[in-house]
């Protein structure tokens, strides 16, 4: 499970966001089709990638924003 | 720099929150935030625990700087490549954004293309050579590996460990 954590003036929000949701994501980004393997075979082992490192490095921030009006957006594992 | 500043440095260049290593090390969010403020010290059962959440050693936690400088690791002594993450710090007009990709993950995202695509702000990370980085990685060299300050003021760094 991937977490998005947002923290900004209003309140703090975090959304869970399961790897199929992502998977699905990456594979809309990559164009990714059965006519096109070899973009589903690479989103298949980013997921995997992301699955195996999160086992062993659980709360890891994959992407940290903070953006000059104080809004913080962390991805995390 | 003080105990507390190398270890909220290296906490964070590990990807990790305050809360994350106060329960991985099964002490108070409290304990962690007064060790980084240097109100107290750690105590020194949990060092070997910390170095190893935070990628690095009991000796570079003791004596080293947490802002790592180019060094070439020998082969004995080199991580695992999987364990190994790429930090890319962008910061641009006052927002920062910091991407932790483990090693493993750059390198299906440079088959596949995808490291060329990204692109943060303004900035346009398709010109930066990951196979070189990648390759220097692969020989051993960690650190700050580039730094390249754009003409539109924004700053790119990218580090490995």
């Amino acid at each position: 499970m991937i977490k998005i954590h947002i923290n900004e003036s209003e309140g703090e929000k975090s959304i869970p966001l399961p790897y199929f949701a992502i998977k699905s994501f990456l594979l809309k980004a990559n164009e990714a089709t059965e006519n096109n393997a070899e973009s589903v075979k690479s989103v298949n082992e980013i997921i995997k990638a992301l699955k195996k490192f999160a086992k062993s490095n659980p709360g890891f921030v994959l992407i940290d924003i903070h953006d000059k009006d104080g809004t913080n957006v962390k991805i995390t594992l | 720099m003080t105990i507390g500043q190398k270890l909220a440095d290296m906490r964070r260049r590990a990807g990790l929150t305050q809360d994350y290593v106060s329960e991985h090390l099964g002490v108070t969010p409290q304990a962690v935030s007064k060790w980084e403020n240097d109100v107290s010290c750690p105590d020194i059962t949990l060092l070997p625990e910390i170095a190893k959440i935070y990628h690095t050693t009991v000796d570079d936690l003791l004596n080293g700087e947490a802002t790592k400088e180019v060094a070439v690791i020998s082969e004995t002594v080199r991580k695992d490549p999987s364990e190994m993450v790429l930090h890319i710090f962008v910061e641009e007009h006052g927002d920062k954004v910091k991407i932790n990709l483990p090693l493993a993950l750059v390198v299906i995202m440079m088959e596949n293309d995808s490291l060329g695509s990204l692109n943060i702000g303004n900035i346009d990370l398709k010109k930066i050579d990951f196979k070189s980085i990648l390759s220097m990685v692969h020989s051993g060299v960690i650190g700050k590996l580039l730094e390249i300050e754009s003409a539109g003021g924004g700053t790119v760094i990218i580090e490995v460990e």
